[in-house]
């Protein structure tokens, strides 16, 4: 699986609909100017993001405002394209935790981040799915936030990277963390120290703070650059209930995501 | 109580102003007790994280805290001043 990249409204939702009918998983990204709309006061945006107007109206910090306006008609955009609706019949919604879903939408489960001028949105028909980004070049080493961030493990692995490739794996073991949160929709709601990832050069897996194991098979992760400058990761649970194909519309409601940290300890 | 917490004005609000000021880059006679953290300054998860490790340098005590311990159910600063009174015992304002 690599993400897709989407140029705007006008661009075509085919691959996004084909990957997602095929391996029942998609991550697409775009840029935030290519879902920008020129005026936020414009009439129909209130409709456009339904429950989020009223959030966008209690934001003040502009950057922000943009990203969230944006990232909202992204995801609806291209949820509605797979579900073959239309973006203003769909609703999201949050979870206690801040998680977002698809109000009454119980076949396909979506997650997003955005940072920078960076959208990106994970769909998922199999089970769960957690995004995150990160510019690739943000200072995150040096600034004690390593030691919040890695399990001892992988404090040492962090330490074995060569020096000039130290601070862009910890935004890589970041977004693997935040994307793993997100996906079991906790948030930032526990200690990241609690469990970690695989080193840079091995298959992504979820590791104990010892650097055993952590998680099953139902579990996997992915890392990837986009347009040279921000790391993307992805974390998708896939119970294997055969979510692909055009079956998995008529599926019922989305398992409960068993915590593999509870088994990890 | 830490020292620096003591020469720096010595409530809990006026070192959380200062240390969110730094990594803001602004002036911290910008931000304002009101103000969300997300919503109004912009601050995102990294910054989070970054604001928690300056504070645990101002206030040795906040590394016992995760920092959802910290922060689950706050929003502006003067409600996270409030949690770091409780936690570091300084007062508020």
């Amino acid at each position: 699986m690599r993400p897709l990249r989407n140029r705007g409204p006008a661009d075509s939702w085919l691959p996004v609909r084909r990957e997602v009918e095929s391996s029942g998983t998609s991550v697409l990204y775009a840029a935030v100017a290519d879902w920008l709309p020129d005026d936020l006061e414009r009439p129909g945006l209130a409709a456009a993001l339904g429950r989020d107007h009223k959030r966008l109206l209690e934001m003040n910090h502009v950057p922000n405002r943009s990203r969230f306006v944006a990232s909202r008609l992204l995801l609806k955009s291209a949820a509605a394209a797979v579900l073959g609706a239309e973006p203003d019949e769909l609703e999201l919604a949050y979870k206690p935790g801040g998680r977002p879903h698809l109000r009454g939408v119980d076949q396909l489960d979506v997650s997003l981040s955005h940072t920078e001028e960076l959208l990106v949105v994970g769909l998922t028909r199999n089970g769960r799915i957690g995004v995150d980004a990160e510019n690739a070049g943000r200072r995150m080493l040096g600034l004690g936030t390593e030691r919040q961030v890695c399990t001892p493990y992988e404090l040492e692995a962090v330490l074995a990277v060569p020096r000039e490739r130290r601070n862009g794996e910890l935004v890589r073991l970041w977004t693997l963390k935040e994307a793993y949160s997100k996906a079991i929709g906790q948030g930032l709601r526990f200690r990241f120290t609690e469990f970690g990832f695989t080193p840079e050069d091995r298959q992504v897996q979820m590791l104990r703070p010892d650097g055993t194991p952590g998680a099953g098979w139902e579990w996997s992760f992915h890392s990837w650059l986009v347009d040279d400058s921000y790391m993307v990761s992805a974390a998708v649970y896939d119970p294997g209930f055969g979510g692909r194909g055009p079956a998995a519309a008529a599926r019922p409601l989305l398992p409960v995501v068993p915590d593999p940290r509870l088994s990890a300890r | 109580m830490d020292d620096n917490a003591t020469t720096s004005g010595g409530t809990a609000l006026a070192v959380l102003v200062e240390e969110a000021a730094r990594i803001l880059g602004r002036p911290p006679g910008r931000l304002e007790p009101g103000q969300h953290l997300q919503h109004d300054l912009g601050f995102d998860s990294v910054m989070l994280l970054q604001l928690k490790g300056r504070l645990e340098a101002r206030f040795p005590v906040l590394r016992e805290v995760s920092l959802p311990d910290l922060l689950l159910g706050v929003h502006t600063l003067g409600a996270l001043a409030g949690r770091l009174e409780r936690t570091t015992g300084l007062p508020v304002a």
